[in-house]
Parts: C-alpha cells; sequence; structure tokens
C-alpha cells in the first residue's frame, strides 16, 4: 500500500463542497453503482437486493456474511462482484484444518546469496481488496479469529510485525445455515463486525428458468470490470459526506437501544426473547447503510425511512437470543420488525 | 447547538406551524365549548353554587387554550417541518434543512464543519422544494367533529336557553344538586360533623329524615314518640321541619296538606283522623310522587305490617283464651295503651297509636284483608269481622292476612295451616321473615375422621401443579449436547458389532471359567456367524 493509498483512504470528506460539485459526486455515485449492478446482473439471475447490500458494505468500510442454503449463488454473486469491480480478489476455503498462518502468511526461512539465512513474510491469501471466506463456519474458532484483527483494523500482525492491508480490503462470507456437524458457530465479537447479514433465498419460477438460460449454454457469461479501485474509494466518500440531522441519528439510536433488553425503549420481545442487543457498531451500521440508501435514492439527507430500510440486514446478526428464544425458536428478524413498528419515527 | 430561538429555514415552516396551531386549537375549542354550554346550563340546573364553579373551570380552560395556542417552544418549527415531510412525503427533506438550517448557527463541532457544504446544499435543496408547496395541502385544518358538534350544542342552548322561563328542574333536584355540590366543595373535612357541633348524631340523623321516612316509622310503629319529643308539640314541629326542608313544589300540595292534616290529627290525639290523613297521605305520594317515591313509602308501609302482625299474633291468643273478637280487641286496645304508657310518655299522649285502633269498626279506606272484606286465608271465621283493623299490606299491594298461633310457619300460605284449607293469598308476613324462613340452614359441620383428612390432603397435593426445577442454563446446554449426538447411520453396524464382540467374549470367559476348558467354544466362533446369539438389551446403544 503506497502512501498516497493511504492518505487518500484516510482523507476526510471535503469540507466544503460546491453545489454543483456535490449534485456532481451524487450522479456519479448512483450512476457507478448502477452499473455494477448492471454487470453483476448479467450473470446474476435476480438478488438486487443482495447485491446492492453487498455493494454498500463495500463502500461503508463494512463486510458481509451471506447465509443461504447450498446452490443459490452465494459464492458466484461473490465472485461476479469481485471481477465487475477489477480489485483484486482472493478465496479461502474455510476447512477444519485450516491454520491461522493458511490466512495470514507465515515467516518462512530463506537463504540469501551469501548463504545466511533470513526469516522471510510470505503474504497469505487475506492480502487483497476482496476476501471470500466461503463456508466461514467450517474452520476452527483459532482460524476464525485470525480474521478479527484484518476486518476491524485492516492489518495483520505476524511476529512482531503489523503489516497494513491494502484499502480498500473488504470480507465477504457466506456460510450454511443447515448440516452444522462440524461446524464452528462464528463467535460473537467476529459476528458484530459484519456490517450486514444478508440471506439468499430461492428464486422465483421466473428466475430459476433464468438461471437454467443462462447456465446450460456453451459459452457462460463473464462479468467485466466496471469499476476501479479509485472510484470505490471516491465513492466511500461520497457516502461518508452525507449528513444525518439529529431526529434521524436519534430514530436510529432509538432503534438500536429497541434491541437492548430492559432499556426504556425495550419492546416486549426484547426483553422476553434477547440476551444481548446489538452493539454500538448496530448503530454505525444503520446510519452508514442509511447514508448509501439515501444516495441511492437521490438524496443529499438520511431519512427515517433509510434508516428503517437498513434494520434488518444490519442488525439481525447482532441480538443473541436468550434460552427461551432459542426454545422457542425465534427469529431475530421477527424482533426486529416489532421494534421498528413500536418505535415512532421522528416527528411522528 | 443553540435552540433558545430557532428560525425557520422557509416561510413555509412558519405558516405550517401556523396552522398546526390553529388545527390543535379547533380541537382544543370543543372542551371549551361543552365548558361554556354547562356553563350556560349550570343556573338552570342546579341554582347558583354550581355556576361559580363551571365558570370557574370554563376560564381556567380558555386561559390553558391561550397558552396553548400562543407559546412558543424550540421543537415546534421542527414538528412543523415534519408533519410538512408527512403531508407531501418528502422523505424528511424539510425536517433534516430545518435541522441544519438551526444548528448551523451554533457551534456544532469539527463534524458540522466537515459536512457544512452538504448540509448548506440540503437546505438549499430544501428551499427550492418548499417554494413549490403549498401549506394548506401539506397541513389541512379542518374542524374535527366533536368539536362542530360541541359548538352545535352551544349554539342551541345560547338560543333556546332564554326561552325557556323558570328551571329545568325540579326544586327537589335542584336541591338535591345543590347540596350535593355544596357538601362536595365543603368535602369531608370541611362539613362539621353531628359531634362538632355538639349534637348527638341520632339527633342528627332524626332531624335529617324526609317526611316518608317520618310517615314511614309511624306506620311501622317504630317511631320512639318521647324521642322525637315527648309530646305532640315536638312531633309537630318535627313534622313541620320535616316538610320545610322537604320543600315540595306546587304539584305537591296534597301531599304538604295532608302531612299538616296528620301532624294536627296526632297533636289532638285522633287515631282515626289520624289514619284518614295516612290513607289521604297515600293517595296523594301515589298520584304525586315518583315512582321512586312511591316506591319507598311503600316499603315503609309493609315494614309497619310486621308490628300489625305482632298484633294480630296477640289478639288470636285472646280469642283463643275464650275472649269473643270485640272483647279481645278491646283488651289488646288496653295493653297497647298501657305498653305505650309504659315506654315513659307522658299520659295521655299515647293515643299517637302505632296502628288503627281495632274496634272502630271503619277501615278508612286502607286496604283491606283479602278482597272484599272477606276473611283472609288462614284466619279464623271468626276473626272476619276484624278485616280492616289487623291490616297487612304487602310490598304488591295486596293483602295478607295474620295467621293463628298455631298455623304453622306464616309467610307459606300454601302449607297446611291449622286455620283450616290453606289458600294463597300473598305473603303474611314481611320480606325479611319470608327470607329467614325460606333460607337453607347450613350443614352441620361433621368432625372429620384422621382418614379423611389425610385423603383431603393428598388430593390437594394433586391438584397443585410444581414449578419446574430452574437450573443453570449451562446445565441444559449439556444435556442438549449429549441428546443432539446420536451414532452416525454409518457407524451403527460398527457399534453394533463391537458390542457384539464384547458380549461374545464375556460369554466366552464365563464359560471357560464355569467348564474349566479352553480351546474351541463360542469365543473363537466368527464374528459374522449365521446364528448371532441374542443380543442383550443393556449392550443396545
Amino acid at each position: 500500500m503506497t502512501p498516497a493509498d493511504t492518505a487518500l483512504a484516510d482523507s476526510p470528506p471535503s469540507a466544503s463542497a460546491a453545489p454543483e460539485e456535490i449534485e456532481r459526486r451524487m450522479a456519479e455515485f448512483r450512476e457507478r453503482h448502477e452499473r455494477v449492478q448492471r454487470e453483476v446482473g448479467r450473470i446474476i439471475v435476480g438478488n438486487r437486493a443482495v447485491v446492492s447490500g453487498i455493494v454498500t458494505c463495500l463502500l461503508t468500510r463494512g463486510h458481509v456474511l451471506l447465509e443461504g442454503i447450498p446452490g443459490l449463488g452465494k459464492t458466484k454473486i461473490v465472485q461476479t462482484l469481485a471481477d465487475a469491480m477489477h480489485l483484486k480478489f482472493n478465496r479461502i476455503q474455510f476447512t477444519p484444518d485450516l491454520m491461522p498462518g493458511d490466512i495470514v502468511g507465515t515467516n518462512v526461512v530463506r537463504e540469501t546469496d551469501t548463504g545466511a539465512k533470513v526469516l522471510d513474510f510470505q503474504p497469505g491469501p487475506i492480502f487483497c481488496n476482496l476476501m471470500l471466506a466461503d463456508e466461514v463456519n467450517r474452520a476452527t474458532p483459532k482460524s476464525q479469529s485470525a480474521l478479527l484483527e484484518a476486518m476491524q483494523e485492516k492489518s495483520v500482525s505476524v511476529g512482531n510485525t503489523t503489516y497494513r492491508l491494502e484499502e480498500p480490503f473488504f470480507v465477504m462470507a457466506t456460510q450454511n445455515p443447515i448440516e452444522l456437524e462440524g461446524t464452528y458457530p462464528l463467535p460473537e465479537a467476529q459476528m458484530d463486525r459484519f456490517l450486514m447479514k444478508l440471506r439468499i433465498g430461492y428464486p422465483d419460477e421466473e428466475e430459476l428458468g433464468e438461471i437454467v438460460e443462462r447456465t446450460t449454454t456453451v459459452e457462460e457469461p463473464k462479468a467485466e470490470a466496471v469499476v476501479d479501485r479509485d472510484e470505490v474509494l471516491d465513492m466511500r466518500r461520497t457516502v461518508l459526506s452525507v449528513p444525518v440531522a439529529g431526529p434521524v441519528q436519534e430514530y436510529a439510536i432509538r432503534l438500536t437501544m429497541g434491541t437492548h433488553p430492559g432499556s426504556k425503549y425495550a419492546h416486549t420481545l426484547t426483553n422476553r426473547y434477547v440476551k444481548f442487543g446489538a452493539s454500538p457498531r448496530g448503530t454505525q451500521a444503520l446510519v452508514l447503510s442509511g447514508k448509501v440508501r439515501a444516495l441511492l435514492a437521490g438524496r443529499a439527507h438520511v431519512a427515517a425511512e433509510d434508516i428503517r430500510g437498513s434494520v434488518l440486514p444490519t442488525l439481525r446478526h447482532r441480538l443473541l437470543l436468550n434460552f427461551e428464544g432459542e426454545a422457542d425458536k425465534v427469529d431475530t428478524d421477527d424482533i426486529l420488525k416489532e421494534i421498528v413498528e413500536s418505535i415512532a419515527p421522528p416527528g411522528a | 447547538m443553540s435552540r433558545s430561538r430557532p428560525t425557520p429555514f422557509h416561510p413555509l415552516v412558519r405558516a405550517l406551524d401556523r396552522r398546526l396551531r390553529a388545527d390543535r386549537l379547533l380541537r382544543d375549542l370543543a372542551w371549551l365549548f361543552a365548558a361554556a354550554g354547562v356553563a350556560l346550563l349550570a343556573p338552570r340546573l342546579a341554582g347558583e353554587a354550581l355556576p361559580a364553579l363551571v365558570a370557574g373551570v370554563s376560564l381556567l380552560g380558555a386561559a390553558a387554550v391561550g397558552i396553548r395556542y400562543f407559546r412558543r417552544r424550540p421543537s415546534d418549527l421542527a414538528r412543523a417541518a415534519a408533519a410538512g415531510d408527512r403531508g407531501g412525503e418528502l422523505s424528511d427533506e424539510l425536517g433534516s434543512a430545518q435541522w441544519f438550517a438551526s444548528r448551523a448557527g451554533g457551534d456544532a463541532g469539527p463534524r458540522a464543519e466537515a459536512e457544512a457544504g452538504w448540509e448548506a446544499y440540503q437546505v438549499a435543496r430544501a428551499r427550492r422544494r418548499a417554494d413549490e408547496l403549498d401549506p394548506k395541502a401539506l397541513a389541512p385544518v379542518a374542524a374535527p367533529r366533536r368539536t362542530l358538534a360541541a359548538a352545535a350544542t352551544f349554539g342551541v342552548l345560547l338560543v333556546g336557553l332564554p326561552l325557556i322561563d323558570g328551571p329545568l328542574l325540579s326544586d327537589a333536584l335542584r336541591a338535591r344538586l345543590a347540596g350535593g355540590f355544596s357538601d362536595a366543595a365543603a368535602g369531608p373535612e370541611g362539613s362539621p360533623s353531628g359531634d362538632e357541633r355538639g349534637e348527638d348524631p341520632e339527633d342528627a340523623r332524626l332531624e335529617a329524615r324526609s317526611p316518608e321516612e317520618v310517615l314511614a316509622e309511624l306506620r311501622a310503629g317504630e317511631l320512639p314518640l318521647p324521642e322525637i319529643g315527648g309530646d305532640a308539640e315536638a312531633l309537630r314541629a318535627a313534622l313541620a321541619e320535616a316538610m320545610e326542608e322537604r320543600a315540595f313544589s306546587e304539584t305537591n300540595e296534597e301531599v304538604t296538606a295532608a302531612l299538616a292534616g296528620l301532624a294536627e290529627a296526632m297533636d289532638s290525639a285522633d287515631g282515626l283522623t289520624a289514619s284518614e290523613w295516612l290513607d289521604e297521605l297515600t293517595e296523594a305520594m301515589r298520584s304525586a310522587a315518583s315512582p321512586e317515591e312511591l316506591r319507598e313509602l311503600l316499603e315503609s308501609l309493609g315494614a309497619g305490617a310486621e308490628a300489625d302482625a305482632a298484633a294480630a299474633a296477640e289478639m288470636m291468643g285472646l280469642m283463643e283464651s275464650g275472649m269473643s273478637p270485640e272483647e279481645a280487641l278491646q283488651q289488646l286496645a288496653e295493653n297497647l295503651q298501657g305498653a305505650d304508657g309504659q315506654q315513659g310518655s307522658a299520659p295521655g299522649d299515647g293515643q299517637a297509636q302505632q296502628m288503627p285502633f281495632p274496634g272502630d269498626g271503619e277501615g278508612g279506606g286502607q286496604p283491606q284483608a283479602g278482597e272484599g272484606g272477606e276473611p283472609a286465608a288462614g284466619m279464623p271465621q271468626g276473626a272476619a269481622g276484624m278485616s280492616g283493623q289487623v291490616q297487612m299490606v304487602s310490598a304488591e299491594g295486596q293483602m295478607g292476612a295474620p295467621m293463628p298461633m298455631d298455623a304453622g310457619p306464616a309467610g307459606n300460605m300454601t302449607g297446611p295451616g291449622g286455620g283450616g284449607e290453606s289458600e294463597v293469598f300473598g305473603a303474611v308476613t314481611s320480606l325479611e321473615v319470608q327470607l329467614e324462613l325460606e333460607a337453607i340452614p347450613a350443614p352441620l359441620e361433621e368432625e372429620p375422621v384422621p382418614e379423611q383428612m389425610i385423603e383431603r390432603q393428598s388430593r390437594r397435593e394433586d391438584a397443585s401443579v410444581e414449578y419446574d426445577e430452574v437450573r443453570p442454563l449451562s446445565e441444559y446446554e449439556d444435556e442438549a449436547v449429549s441428546r443432539a449426538r446420536p451414532i452416525p447411520a454409518g457407524l451403527r453396524p460398527l457399534v453394533r458389532a463391537y458390542f457384539l464382540m464384547i458380549r461374545e467374549t464375556a460369554v466366552a470367559d464365563d464359560a471357560a471359567e464355569g467348564a474349566g476348558v479352553t480351546g474351541e467354544g463360542p469365543a473363537n466362533a466368527p464374528a459374522d456367524s449365521t446364528e448371532p446369539l441374542p443380543e442383550p438389551e443393556s449392550d443396545r446403544p
């Protein structure tokens, strides 16, 4: 990662932009996003919301966890998105015997020309822009924890050396909700680091026919790179520039507190079934995701409906159910829907 | 961030704020019209005490409505902008712009500085949008239905009340309303009790009685003449006072006149005249009094029947002792007079009889026992001429009849009575006595034997549901893990073979130990023998 890259990634949003500049950036954002959607849509049938969610996570410096039964195209979506973004992409198939060194890299002994032996760091597959952690819950917690630092700090520590990852660094993990034999559920600390948890469902009849037509011919379409790295970083800056009014931000806070058992905004279902609610990362995810939705809707401000539309993907994996909730097989989505219904939006 | 003096980012927000205030005012006017209407009605309903209270409440309500309308709060503009967003489905555009504009003047910190350009852009964009919006469409002001109804009612009262002369309620109801409100205004602490005024509570109760209650007690023989006043003057004064308190209207002049006549008759110790006045009073009450008052009067007269029944029973006893009916009545009258004299009243004042005197031969329009003066059921033939002198009034106005002493239980006239064949002619006694007789006696409490006590206890235990034992969550999870790990289906034949092998070895060892031989035996049999040994239950995984 060059110093220029670091400066670009860490540069604050422009202090005061002219209205024309703001309008141009908003238009560019929507156009690039639509370009990616269109290119992915050439390969992936349906799942526009999933693709949009993945792009949202990428543009808000977050990571995404995809959940779905086998065969629904989780890996295909991620691979296609990586192809469309012209970013360095690596895939790690998580297995029970995967070691942390297989992910972050390791020091190897190398003999120099003079015959001296030195330790050289061989970077692991995590050194990329887009990393696909396929079936992440099949690796041991030790190996899963190797991702913690990379996901949060965007850096990797090996021995006494810390290596900074190149921006954008984006982890896309998939997991299978069934076949839990021999799997290791992700620790809560790691779950919390995913900005969104997206669920992929079955395609409908029309989409299924389209999938068959596209994938059973001689030539299978392949996505072209339509957005490069600089454009992605520029889109990130645009997202972070969108202002949020105080009442809307308070609404996001109230929604987050609605997941906390015992809080004054807690719903009855929260107090009954939730053991631990969403962390402050949940509120951050709500606001950041709301900013992307606002830009996509052509607004220069975040509305309450943007926050409301982001509740399920950003908070569903941050709720830890208690024993009663597990026994009653309560879905966190149902709890979140009740919370959204019970908390009034600003101005109501 | 300073919110002390918010300024609207666009005149539209101010217009929306005014419309919201107007809408709120229209809703509040419903209560104001209602209070004003009550203030108009109050003088006609409850005299002068209530209007002051209603007027005060109305003024306070008007002041509250005014304060709500004119008070400016920092959040009003934000609320108005939010209402505009809702009305125009603007996705918080106006609300966000108002918030950004209000914080632009304050110290918003570095975050606001970084986003200042975007916020200014948003405010400018919202201004352009606000120019195109109509506040009437965003926040329509409409009078709610309840306000319209209250205003219409108030208008009708305002126009119609001057056309009606006189009070809308009777004097009695007005007096009650006024009394109730004055008592409520005084409160339990404000109204001095009888003890505090230095009066006996019983005296206060006697003074507070209505004329109907006085009459009822007179009729029932419960009126303690010495207590109400040893002489007739006191009685008359009490009746006059009761009448004044009663304050009958003009329609009840007959009742008032009957009361006055009754007082005079009792003053002159004329029982016959008093009885006549009683009859007139009954008729007057029946025609002029309200159904509730009439019901109270009839109940009081029914209560008087108990005393008559006692007198009749005494008369029957005298007749059985060989006296003629006339003699028995005379003796009964003497006994009653003697009883009155023994109660401490002045001699000669006992003429205020508690019941019509026997022997006068005139019912005086009193309800007669039976019909047409026929002897009442259960009554000896000799007592037929006494009908109308010993009188019974049931709650339904039908007449009962006294029974001989040995006529069996009173109240159920269908039962075999000593006076001959029984006939149904209504209740003999009061309702309380009848209920007491018909009450099912409680079963005798039996001493339970110890075995029964044990059985009861065990049944009680069976009926109780105990709570499940609550254990730490980890224990449940441990159990869940142990249950959720069945032997994989692919390994089950192997596990089965393993246990079979163990068993065969154990059998072989046992056989070797028992027979003392080695060599061929079950232990050397192949594992896939076609005749496997029976599998013990305990070995099944």
